[in-house]
């Protein structure tokens, strides 16, 4: 009986895919979300530093210029 | 009046929050994570699955494309930013040019990331010192973690800005020399292009490379307001160290 050549291995490039698209989304995604969080931060020492100009400056006014 | 002198800058570009500008920084973030989605909707059921030459491994090509474009492109603005800094010494131009820098940086990552992945599925490894593209792209990489490591060295505001623009600016010359790196420095693994010769292909490409755009323009605004808020947060805290609270 003839035995048919099977046939040459392929190689599998899904998991390269995978890994390409899920390392570009996943850097992406961390960046935004260090992003955020330090906006968050930055947005609450703004608050915080205002609150102290303001009781230092009860009347609005400033140490102006420097 | 100036941000660094303004006190209590109450109604600041950066304390207008999230939804400022023509298009709200939370739509155009969503909209770009969206179109990146829709980029990978169109790798799995619209192109065909192998190319010509390089087979299968050739789909890495629609998310490594977008990024090594968009790094050109935040680099350019970045250079463009910084120019103007130079002619007009406005200080927003400064922080246009810084985030683009960082934005550009983060794709140029991507890019040399999502390329040696190719390279290891392609050409069985993961870099190849002879080849010009992948090697300007390093000389890239590291020039502007150069520039973000020089604003980082600098606390004086205005020295620090007028610094980084020359040096965004001098930098800006990896631009043509990656674009044209294979033209110029000889090819060697590196495909001059990948053979997109059906329709499916030449928009996914193209549509891949909007869709990250969309989205690196949306990290490039927030970037930028958080730079603003930083650099408000350091007038305040020198207005009180000044006076004595």
């Amino acid at each position: 009986m003839a035995m048919e050549a099977a046939p040459a291995p392929r190689a599998d490039f899904q998991p390269h895919i995978f890994w390409a698209y899920g390392l570009a989304c996943a850097l992406l995604f961390l960046f935004m979300l260090w992003t955020l969080a330090q906006a968050r931060r930055t947005r609450a020492r703004l608050e915080y530093l205002e609150e102290r100009l303001r009781k230092a400056y009860p009347g609005g006014g400033g140490p102006g210029p420097a | 009046m100036n941000a660094m002198t303004d006190p209590v800058p109450s109604t600041s570009a950066a304390r207008r929050g999230l939804a400022s500008g023509l298009l709200p920084l939370e739509v155009h973030a969503l909209l770009g994570w969206g179109l990146a989605i829709a980029t990978l909707g169109l790798v799995g059921y619209w192109v065909p699955s192998a190319e010509k030459v390089l087979g299968e491994s050739y789909l890495i090509f629609f998310f490594h494309f977008p990024s090594a474009i968009n790094c050109l492109n935040f680099f350019f603005f970045a250079g463009v930013a910084s120019a103007w800094h130079l002619a007009r010494r406005t200080s927003g131009s400064d922080l246009w040019a810084a985030s683009a820098v960082e934005v550009g940086v983060l794709a140029c990552t991507i890019t040399l990331v999502t390329g040696s992945i190719w390279a290891k599925a392609a050409w069985g490894m993961f870099w190849d010192m002879a080849d010009p593209r992948l090697m300007t792209v390093a000389i890239m990489w590291l020039t502007y973690a150069g520039y973000l490591a020089l604003r980082a060295s600098i606390d004086e505001p205005e020295k620090r800005a007028r610094f980084s623009a020359v040096f965004a600016v001098v930098a800006a010359v990896n631009i043509p020399l990656v674009y044209f790196s294979i033209q110029w420095f000889g090819k060697s693994h590196h495909p001059m292009q990948v053979v997109m010769d059906e329709r499916s292909m030449v928009i996914t490409r193209w549509f891949g490379a909007g869709a990250f755009f969309v989205l690196y323009t949306a990290l490039w605004r927030l970037r930028r307001r958080v730079l603003a808020c930083e650099r408000e947060a350091l007038a305040l805290q020198d207005a009180l160290s000044r006076s004595g609270a």
